[in-house]
Order: structure tokens, then sequence, then C-alpha cells
């Protein structure tokens, strides 16, 4: 018996099965195709209330590169709501029209964004690192 | 434009802002609270214990860089943001629960102008 299935692997490589699939000894056949969406986009770990507007953003991102690249998209209801420079005003826009539930706001760009840095190194003053 | 005095409670004083923090839905907020100024950070981050006191759940979480490059995830937050004598802000912020100081990065830094008067133990902030 074979099906089809999309599933994302966690980082343990945990993953449950269909209930078709018999329990006890099996022979499993895996082959993986990674999803690729356009500019390099890679999904977020987004609350679940958020994925929905993720899966619009994905799908209007061809026509946003074109249109607001450099913009924060702001993503509502499934629909584009602000296309903004700033983050803050990105912000203010999503929760005008989801009376402040959290929203979904992506910076529109072909180019993956570098990991962010939190230096935070602090010295501890002799004596206290006993 | 505001003037903030830096906290100087060890041999190297720092820069701070006061602010209030709140979310966006449930009109909670916490006020008076002291911010350092970390122009080093990309993000702004909020001690753990806070968070759970304004009740708040995480939107995404995302992957940091530390300073020897160590690489970890941290939960990160819509909430909005006051420094005193200004307009709110929306912020997305990382939380951190072995954090225990709020740490201002330049999410929020670059939407001020900031000078840092170290001789003089203050802070002038002004808005853009």
């Amino acid at each position: 018996m074979t099906f089809d299935l999309v599933i994302e692997v966690p980082p343990d490589h945990r993953v449950t099965l269909p209930p078709e699939v018999p329990t006890g000894r099996v022979k499993l056949h895996v082959s993986w195709e990674a999803e690729s969406f356009p500019g390099g986009y890679r999904r977020r770990k987004l609350h679940p209330s958020l994925v929905a507007d993720e899966d619009a953003y994905i799908r209007m991102l061809p026509e946003l590169l074109k249109t607001h690249s450099g913009r924060y998209a702001v993503i509502v209801g499934g629909e584009l709501v602000a296309a903004t420079v700033s983050k803050a005003d990105a912000l203010r826009e999503g929760w005008r029209h989801s009376n402040g539930e959290m929203v979904y706001v992506q910076l529109v760009s072909d180019k993956p964004q570098p990991v962010e840095r939190l230096p935070g190194i602090r010295e501890i003053p002799r004596g206290a690192d006993a | 434009m505001i003037e903030f005095p830096y906290v100087a409670e060890n041999a190297l004083p720092f820069p701070q802002v006061r602010l209030m923090i709140a979310t966006a839905n449930s009109g909670k907020f916490v006020s008076g609270l002291s911010a350092k100024v970390d122009t080093g950070a990309d993000r702004t981050v909020i001690p753990g214990n806070l968070l759970v006191s304004l009740g708040v759940a995480p939107f995404d979480n995302l992957l940091f860089e530390g300073a020897d490059g160590h690489r970890f995830q941290l939960p990160v937050y819509q909430l909005q943001v006051t420094i005193e004598g200004f307009g709110p802000i929306g912020v997305e912020a990382a939380g951190s629960g072995r954090e225990s100081l709020i740490l201002l990065g330049r999410d929020v830094l670059n939407l001020y102008r900031i000078a840092l008067d170290g001789p003089h133990g203050r802070l002038e902030l002004s808005g853009t």
C-alpha cells in the first residue's frame, strides 16, 4: 500500500504516521522533497493562528516581490492590509485590523535574512563568580 | 528631548530608558520599567517573568547568535513599548527566561535620536 504524505519534520525527527499504517513490523520506503517558495522564503515556527496568513503570504509573494520589495507586508485574514517602511508601523496597522490580536508581518525580500545577534556578554565582578 | 540618568549600580554605569510594556489586545501593562540600552542587540529582549505577568503568548520562534557565535532559539512576542515621553510603538521582542533586564535593541533604538553623555551619566532621547 502506498500514499503521499506531506509532513513537518521536527528537529528530533520524530513523526507520527497516519492510522492507515499498520502497527507492528512494516517496511517503509521514505523519499523527501523540500518545499521551496519564491524568494527562498522559509516557513516560520508560527503560532497556529498565523499559519493561514503565512500561506496567503506565500501565495502572494511572487507579486509582492515586484510591488513591495523592502517593505513589511501585513497579512490579516488572508488579505494584504498594509505594506509599510517600518515594522513598528506594520504592527500598528496590523493591530488596527485585528483588534490587537497577533498579526503576520514579514519583510518582503528575495534575500535570506541574517541570523540576528544578541551579544549580551557581561563581566562578572571578582568574588561573584564562585 | 527627554533625559534619562544612567544606572550606576555597578562599576560601569550603563544607559537606560524608562518605559511601559503592554499587550496589544488585553489591556494588560507593566509601567515604570527600566530598560538597558543595548546597541549591540539586533532585537529587544524581555525577561520571562515580565512576559508571564503580561500573560502574552509567543507568535514565533527565531534563531539568534551570541557574541561567541553559539546559536539558540528564543520565542518572540508582539508587544507595545512606550518610552516615557513618547508614543507607543509595536515591537516584536524576544523573550528570555535567563535575562533579568529588559534589553532595548536596535529594532527600537533606531526609531529615535540618541545621545550618550557618559561623563555626566545621562542619555538624551528625541524623536525623529
